[in-house]
């Protein structure tokens, strides 16, 4: 998939544990680790909303689009 | 109350039935077969008592294998439902081998029509379960694409 998230970036940037950002955004920690390790198909805008408000960022900063090789 | 579980049991209880028959059938179907010979009256395309015999025993036995594989296929189906593994791959490929052994089914029932032609019937019926049975398997193939697609969205 040619779109990366970038949640770890934000999170080490942020100094926050998976555990307590899931349960921040209101995630579970398994989903939370999909999504870090970019193997969600799609980020409803209520997720992506409550991780922006969470890490303090714009949604440009949790996401890049990458070419594929 | 009826409820899903009860069904369930049902269709299991079923399945338990029909593979009951087909062991059943195994063991007694040369004396049913006899039975059926002499009750009936049909021509025969001027074989001989024992050759029809041969032929029908033939079919039969022919057709307890592609039988035997779509009960335990069914019954596999049915314990995966059970357990709440609905929409699963496995599944899929269970219907996929079901429609299959109901096609194998409607070709030795059409080669039986050589000898015996009321195996049409049989034949016409099978054919038609095996498309209906594909169709089911083409609805799971999509539903499990939605669920991966819903599991994977957060």
């Amino acid at each position: 998939m040619p779109i990366i998230v970038n949640l770890d970036v934000m999170m080490a940037r942020r100094k926050i544990s998976a555990g307590e950002l899931a349960e921040r955004v209101g995630i579970t920690p398994a989903n939370l680790s999909i999504l870090k390790n970019n193997k969600a198909r799609a980020v409803r805008f209520s997720t992506l909303e409550a991780l922006c408000r969470e890490l303090e960022c714009q949604p440009a900063d949790l996401l890049e689009y990458r070419e594929e090789d | 109350m009826w409820n899903k579980d009860k069904s369930l049991l049902l269709s299991r209880i079923a399945v338990w039935i029909f593979i009951l028959i087909a062991v059943f059938s195994v063991v007694a179907a040369p004396t049913l077969t006899k039975l059926f010979l002499d009750f009936s009256r049909a021509p025969m395309a001027g074989m001989t008592r024992q050759q029809t015999l041969l032929c029908f025993l033939s079919t039969e036995y022919l057709s307890l294998l592609p039988a035997g594989v779509l009960l335990w296929n069914l019954h596999r189906l049915l314990q995966r439902i059970g357990r709440g593994e609905v929409f699963v791959p496995a599944n899929e490929r269970a219907l996929r081998r079901i429609s299959w052994c109901c096609l194998v089914e409607a070709g030795i029932c059409v080669v039986s029509c050589l000898y015996y032609l009321p195996f049409l019937l049989v034949s016409i019926a099978a054919g038609f379960m095996a498309l209906i049975v594909r169709v089911i398997k083409n609805v799971f193939a999509e539903a499990i694409a939605l669920k991966d697609e819903n599991d994977f969205t957060i």
